[in-house]
């Protein structure tokens, strides 16, 4: 018998349908777990099989859509009896047929980080439970379907990838809008599934077949996958629960589909056995060729869908040399710095953030780890994994949720042959230095067989040539002044030869030059001339970022000049304003703005102005100390009296954390260490994912000169004792807002006693009360941030 | 289905932002009236629901499903109804993300656009509910008032029951951390009961699952939903 694999590329190949909807007319109660049939009744399974391979259903899906650890837990059914039990029963109705047995898996049910608190790596350990137990139970392939989370996928994929043989079929399950619950466009998930390497995707569930249909020939234009559709049979009746398209219908409905060149088609919630049986007699004879998809490159995450058709922006940011307060971020796990980082440059108009963490005393893997998934919680721009450790990059890849690219490989046989593997394992695109271990080449010829070199290499490892991006090297003009010529050479004959993307770091070209703006400008817009399509900038820069635009007038990307007409109106409007605002204030205070005035009104700008300027005659801490401290406690006396509340409490708080980082950046700039008050761990408790509290708590301390280490939301027990352990803290906050997860601030307190460790701990959150708080061992409970504050004082001085 | 969200109340917003008298600024005022436009404009609210049977003949169950509304309150909310409907509603995953984003780069407007969801997700509910009484009406039947799991004596956990019931995975997107707390977090699930006596409406703060700690009630306010 030929395997699944072969089907695929076949004539009509059908799946089947429903098998809720099949076992809830045999008597299944709503709420009631489906699996736990297939051991206690398997012969009602097998004979829903049977009647789908009798309809012409060629394969068949395990009742096992929800047998993962997650929902099976306190069912008493154990997921491996489960799974076995399901691929028996499905084992004996194909048994003499042609048909296949397709482990079905479905979400886990449970949200994945960041919006929920599931780790990505605990998701793959319950998939690789499930699909290990397949396979040695006997199933053929393995089905991933009704899926909504795109990370959730990428989790179950790499376990099936990593643990079987088994070919992979994914479908998701889209709104009408052509995006998922968790905002997952169709085009991010082919190309995503596509670059993991999956069999078949497609789309079931949620919709009839009518309102799927437009969405499937998205899916037509955006991959060259066989797609799989099963679409619901129409809208369910609240009251009756009833389907309300008929079988004939729904057949009729289906016609289009393959008119599309759609092979793969079945049924999902309300279709039956009948739907199959239809749909194989009004499809047959109707199948057409279908169209072949121009190959494009791409870049994604699941929400945010960046096409490589003009001159796309790579922010530089995200990156520690020669920035010393991005060291110290990294080195103090100021994840919130970084953060910031990431949504000024999307803010600024980048498409995609590079990302290099790489520093002496950090461990760049973990480090690539954290960074990635913090990225993405906060900014849906693709990102670039930046780094010469192959283990780095690979880990960077795994977490990311989305198309990445790698940055970077160079002519080095031995660095292409450990990177470019990873690269195609997760469906990367890769940038490709022209240089190799004879350093950079110093004509463009040289550089032009470098990239041809690497360019084969990938072909070889099966990266697709449109995922290729060649970097032919920016050199400093001041010191080897031929060069920028040869580098925009090389530019043009890889575009225009090998027709490739190209990326250049375009700042390096300027340096030791005075006015550097006007260098690094000027080769930017020959760059682009050249065929340069993504250079790697810095678009907090004003006059980059002009250049780009006027580009993009000029190559004829930006229609009618729509986005430089945008982008020059605001401005002037912008500057306008800003005068406006400052006659009024040079009016109020006649002309003499002083920092407590900036900060309770919460004008960052001039706060942040203010500062610079007392820096120039007063210290850090003096600032600090007689400036700062006292006008906040002023503010937070204000709050108290109920003058002003939370709103202008954060208002103030904020501007002067502009003032804060003004003088955290001199005093990094002295050489020095940080200023601090002393060490704070803050956490939101484990099973907890209401954060706002405590970032308001954290943002209020930080105006205080205290050093917050903030360890984020649903934080392990351990993690909170750690913490307080290795950084010596000596004041830590918990914060959880339900009933239910004040269990686990007792027990995190607990820990923290149990460890010897001596520290003050404050508790806060909105189902607290003093009373509840010293019975869990608590030493203070604040009500707000700024008692918070008192107490901190108080501990830390 | 889609939701219907058209206003978010300004009072409540304030409310949740623990205002409580007093004079407000015209820069927070615009701001709540600049922010509660854009929560509107990119929320998604949803809505799922069924209709089910009280069956009575063995204690207190939705008919065809295991679920066993606990507490007195619910019973005595639902005591001259044959029928409910279970319901839950969400304001999407985009809002989700926004204030996650805002949360670092601009904290005050992220603590009023919390304060914003959580007013509208309420607006989401009162909407559906007055459909269904619009619908209901003319059949001469009335709708209690909406009543969620840790209200008054009804358990929390009872919300669990209630999304698998809905399927509330599949039907809007929403499912449950393990420690019960529904992703997206701007999320509501209610019971109402259809009666055709006319219900006496609104909960009392005694009933309030809030009543203990409550800080509305401590300033000598309520929370303007009594």
């Amino acid at each position: 018998m030929a395997g699944f694999k072969d089907l695929l590329n076949q004539d009509f190949l059908f799946f089947d349908g429903a098998m809720g909807t099949m076992l809830q007319n045999a008597g299944l109660k709503l709420g009631e777990r489906p699996e736990s049939l297939c051991i206690s009744s398997p012969e009602i399974i097998t004979d829903i099989h049977r009647q789908y391979i009798k309809a012409g259903s060629r394969v068949v899906y395990t009742n096992t859509f929800g047998a993962n650890r997650h929902k099976l837990e306190g069912t008493g059914l154990d997921v491996r009896e489960v799974i076995d039990a399901a691929v028996k029963c499905a084992g004996k109705a194909t048994k003499g047929t042609d048909a296949f047995v397709a482990l079905d898996i479905g979400p886990i049910g449970e949200l994945l980080e960041p919006s929920g608190t599931l780790a990505f790596e605990e998701a793959y350990d319950i998939f690789k439970e499930m699909v290990t137990e397949g396979e040695k139970s006997g199933c053929d392939l393995v089905v991933f379907e009704t899926m909504t989370d795109l990370y959730e996928v990428k989790a179950g994929v790499l376990a099936a990838k990593e643990n079987t043989k088994l070919p992979i079929v994914c479908t998701m399950t889209f709104e009408e809008t052509g995006r998922t619950f968790t905002g997952c466009t169709i085009e991010s998930m082919a190309a995503v599934l596509e670059g993991l390497g999956v069999d078949a995707i497609g789309i079931n569930c949620s919709l009839g077949p009518d309102e799927i249909f437009p969405l499937a020939k998205r899916l037509v234009d955006s991959s060259s996958l066989p797609i799989v559709i099963k679409a619901n049979a129409g809208l369910p009746n609240p009251i009756t629960n009833k389907y309300d398209i008929t079988p004939e219908k729904f057949a009729e409905y289906m016609i289009p589909y393959a008119k599309e060149g759609i092979k793969i088609m079945g049924g999902c919630c309300g279709t039956t056995p009948e739907y199959i049986k239809e749909i194989i007699k009004a499809v047959s004879g109707n199948l057409s060729e279908r169209k072949s998809v121009k190959r494009k490159t791409v870049l994604c995450t699941p929400s945010k869908f960046v096409d490589i058709n003009g001159v796309r922006i790579i922010g530089e940011r995200i990156n520690p040399t020669g920035k010393k307060r991005f060291q110290q971020a990294l080195k103090e796990n100021d994840m919130g710095y970084i953060a910031e980082r990431a949504i000024e440059q999307a803010d600024a108009g980048a498409d995609i953030l590079d990302v290099n963490v790489g520093m002496p005393g950090i461990n760049e893997k973990e480090m690539m780890i954290k960074v990635v998934k913090l990225l993405q919680s906060v900014c849906d721009l693709p990102l670039q994994i930046d780094s010469s450790d192959a283990d780095a990059i690979e880990a960077g890849l795994r977490v990311f949720n989305g198309k990445a690219i790698v940055n970077s490989v160079n002519g080095e046989p031995e660095k292409m042959d450990k990177i470019l593997p990873i690269v195609k394992k997760y469906g990367a695109a890769v940038i490709g230095l022209c240089m190799d271990s004879d350093g950079i080449p110093k004509t463009a010829e040289k550089r032009f067989e470098i990239a041809k070199r690497i360019l084969d290499k990938a072909l070889y490892y099966g990266i697709p040539r449109e995922d290729v991006f060649i970097d032919c090297l920016t050199l400093t003009v001041s010191a080897q002044q031929e060069q920028a010529q040869q580098t925009l050479k090389a530019v043009r004959r890889v575009k225009e030869e090998l027709g490739l993307h190209t990326v250049l770091g375009v700042s390096n070209i300027s340096f030791g030059l005075p006015a550097r703006e006007y260098i690094t400008t000027s080769f930017l817009v020959q760059a682009m001339a050249n065929g340069l399509d993504l250079p790697i900038v810095n678009p907090n820069q004003q006059a980059i970022m002009d250049a780009i635009y006027a580009f993009k007038v000029l190559s004829g990307e930006d229609k009618n000049s729509e986005k430089y007409i945008e982008r020059f109106a605001g401005r002037t409007e912008t500057k306008t304003e800003q005068t406006v605002i400052r006659t009024v204030k040079a009016d109020e205070k006649h002309g003499d703005l002083d920092i407590a005035y900036a900060v309770s009104r919460g004008l960052k700008e001039d706060a942040a102005r203010i500062t610079k300027e007392l820096l120039k005659e007063k210290s850090e801490l003096e600032i600090i100390n007689n400036l700062l401290i006292p006008a906040l406690d002023k503010i937070g006396e204000r709050y108290e009296k109920q003058e002003i509340f939370l709103p202008q409490l954060i208002n103030s708080a904020t501007a002067s954390c502009e003032a804060f980082e003004v003088i955290k950046k001199s005093i990094l700039s002295k050489g020095s260490e940080s200023v601090s008050k002393g060490k704070i761990v803050l956490a939101t408790v484990k099973g907890d994912i209401h954060d706002i509290g405590k970032n308001i708590v954290k943002v209020i301390l930080e105006n205080y000169g205290y050093q917050v280490i903030d360890l984020g939301r649903d934080v392990p027990i351990d993690t909170v004792v750690q913490a307080a352990i290795k950084e010596n803290v000596k004041f830590v906050g918990l914060s959880a807002l339900m009933t239910t997860t004040l269990k686990s601030m007792k027990e995190t307190i607990d820990a923290i006693r149990k460890s010897g460790h001596e520290c003050k701990i404050v508790v806060g959150g909105a189902v607290l009360t003093p009373e509840y708080a010293k019975e869990i061992g608590a030493d203070f409970y604040a009500k707000d941030a700024k008692q918070t504050v008192d107490f901190a004082k108080q501990v830390l001085g | 289905m889609r939701g219907t969200l058209n206003n978010i109340n300004r009072r409540e917003v304030l409310k949740y932002l623990g205002y409580k008298g007093g004079k407000i600024d015209e820069k927070t005022e615009n701001d709540i009236e600049k922010i509660s436009q854009k929560v509107i404009e990119i929320s998604m609210p949803l809505v799922t629901f069924k209709i089910m049977d009280i069956d009575r003949k063995y204690g207190f169950a939705l008919n065809g499903t295991n679920f066993i509304p606990k507490g007195k309150d619910i019973k005595e909310m639902l005591k001259y109804c044959d029928k409910c409907i279970i319901m839950a509603a969400t304001l999407g995953m985009n809002i989700e993300k926004e204030l996650r984003t805002k949360q670092i780069s601009d904290m005050y407007s992220a603590v009023i656009m919390d304060s914003c969801a959580s007013t509208a997700i309420e607006n989401v509910c009162d909407n559906f509910q007055e459909m269904l009484e619009n619908k209901y009406i003319s059949q001469g039947l009335f709708i209690t008032d909406r009543f969620s799991p840790g209200y008054g004596d009804m358990p929390f956990y009872q919300q669990k029951e209630l999304c698998a019931l809905l399927q509330t995975e599949k039907t809007i997107g929403v499912s449950l951390s393990s420690s019960g707390i529904m992703i997206p977090r701007k999320t509501v699930t209610a019971i109402m009961g259809i009666s055709n006596v006319k219900p006496k409406r609104r909960l009392s703060c005694e009933k309030c699952s809030m009543f203990e700690n409550c800080d509305y009630r401590k300033g000598g306010n309520y929370c303007g939903r009594v």
